[in-house]
């Protein structure tokens, strides 16, 4: 922490992901602390805009309309394309993830904000979500035959057994990857903006060229926000198509 | 975490995302905040997305499917268009064909009636032709005649009779006159 440096020099990047009680006191289980407000503000603004934009319902839509149908065609069309048609029951599900992680992404660029997805609890949990449905989903459909989608059918006898250790540490590796990439992703991004921003004060007048370059990063987080969501989403269809079809 | 039993670190962590005892009060958070989003969603917005999305499409093709009624029945239209010029250019050929048939047929009769009244006329001409010459000739043998009974009184030592004369004048007028 750059706190001690004597020249008041302080850049603090990681302050702003801590987890601090609203209504004071220490934070335990059902405490209401800056993440539970974040999460709400992020339910209410994605609320508003499914609700607000499903109400009109014209034929020709209008631009909060064209917004969620946008949204809901690009991720039925994912879903539709990356785990068949038989995923399509899964479509909901999806589709709240989505918008939760989007929603939670664009809302924590809002300067003084909190990013709820640059916390490795709440991805882990989206995450190990997806992994458990669709590990569950995976021997409903199958049953012990899953088994055989940790097993190469065309490999040589001998190798199976090696194949198979491995298929099953990768595929329990997935979660791990899924939800570090978008909280890492998320937490990098807000870290390294608020470096910066420490630089603008103490360099005076230099201190155009952090801000210049801050401007330039913030575009970049934009499309971070946007794309990480995606990835997570598509990912989420991957794993389904793999539990649904197998391969 | 430099230092976990210094106090100050506890109150500003040095990378909260691994201090575990913030864990569960985000992820109680995380499940509230999932449900109720996925409840909105699910009963109230989504249905609706679905519906306005199912009715725009099913309007479009409706509205695409009566297009290419209307352009069939236009090619339709411009079928029977074609069909009636057609049928009007063989009736306009047909009665054009019968007129001047029939104006043939009546210049034909025309025509035989006036070969039939020249040829009449032409026949009548010659008759009164004839009868004219044959006054002529009559005439003529009268004249000739009463020339030359007169001359022959005058001239003749002997007496000449009148059929004599008669004779030799009817002699010298056939050939004269060809009859």
């Amino acid at each position: 922490m750059a706190e001690a440096s004597g020249s008041g020099f302080s850049i603090d990047p990681m302050g702003q992901f801590n987890i601090v009680s609203l209504f004071g006191g220490d934070v335990d289980t059902f405490t209401f602390t800056n993440s539970t407000l974040w999460m709400a503000l992020v339910v209410l603004a994605a609320s508003s805009l499914f609700i607000f934009g499903s109400q009109g319902r014209a034929l020709v839509p209008t631009r909060l309309q064209s917004v969620t149908e946008l949204a809901y065609e690009f991720i039925h069309n994912l879903v539709k394309d990356t785990a068949g048609t038989d995923g399509l029951k899964y479509f909901p599900y999806i589709f709240t993830l989505f918008i939760f992680i989007v929603f939670s992404n664009v809302l924590g660029l809002i300067p003084y904000s909190f990013t709820v997805t640059s916390h490795f609890a709440v991805t882990v949990v989206l995450a190990l979500m997806v992994f458990i449905t669709v590990t569950v989903i995976g021997f409903l459909k199958h049953g012990l035959g899953f088994i055989n989608f940790f097993i190469p059918h065309d490999a040589p006898g001998w190798l199976k057994p090696i194949l198979f250790v491995i298929e099953l540490i990768s595929y329990f590796v997935r979660p791990v990857s899924h939800s570090v990439r978008l909280g890492a992703n998320m937490l990098a991004g807000h870290a390294v903006l608020k470096v910066f921003a420490g630089f603008v004060y103490p360099m005076s007048v230099g201190g155009i060229l952090p801000l210049a370059a801050m401007v330039g990063i913030y575009g970049l987080e934009v499309l971070v926000a946007l794309v990480q969501a995606f990835i997570f989403t598509i990912l989420t269809c991957i794993y389904l198509n793999d539990a649904l079809h197998m391969h | 975490m430099a230092d976990p039993s210094s106090a100050e670190h506890a109150a500003v962590p040095a990378f909260p995302q691994l201090h575990f005892e913030y864990w569960p009060t985000q992820i109680f958070y995380l499940l509230v905040a999932l449900v109720v989003l996925y409840f909105i969603l699910t009963r109230n917005a989504l249905p609706k997305v679905q519906a306005t999305l199912e009715e725009r499409r099913d309007t479009i093709s409706g509205d695409l499917d009566k297009a290419a009624e209307f352009n069939l029945a236009a090619e339709e239209a411009e079928e029977a268009y074609k069909a009636a010029l057609q049928n009007a250019r063989a009736e306009a050929q047909k009665i054009a064909d019968k007129t001047k048939a029939d104006v043939r047929a009546k210049l034909d009769v025309a025509i035989a009636e006036a070969d039939k009244r020249i040829a009449e006329q032409t026949a009548e001409s010659q008759k009164r032709l004839e009868a004219l010459m044959q006054e002529a000739a009559a005439k003529a043998q009268e004249v000739a005649f009463s020339t030359a009974s007169a001359l022959s009184q005058r001239f003749s030592p002997t007496p000449i009779t009148d059929a004599e004369i008669q004779t030799a004048v009817s002699r010298r007028l056939s050939s004269s006159f060809g009859g």
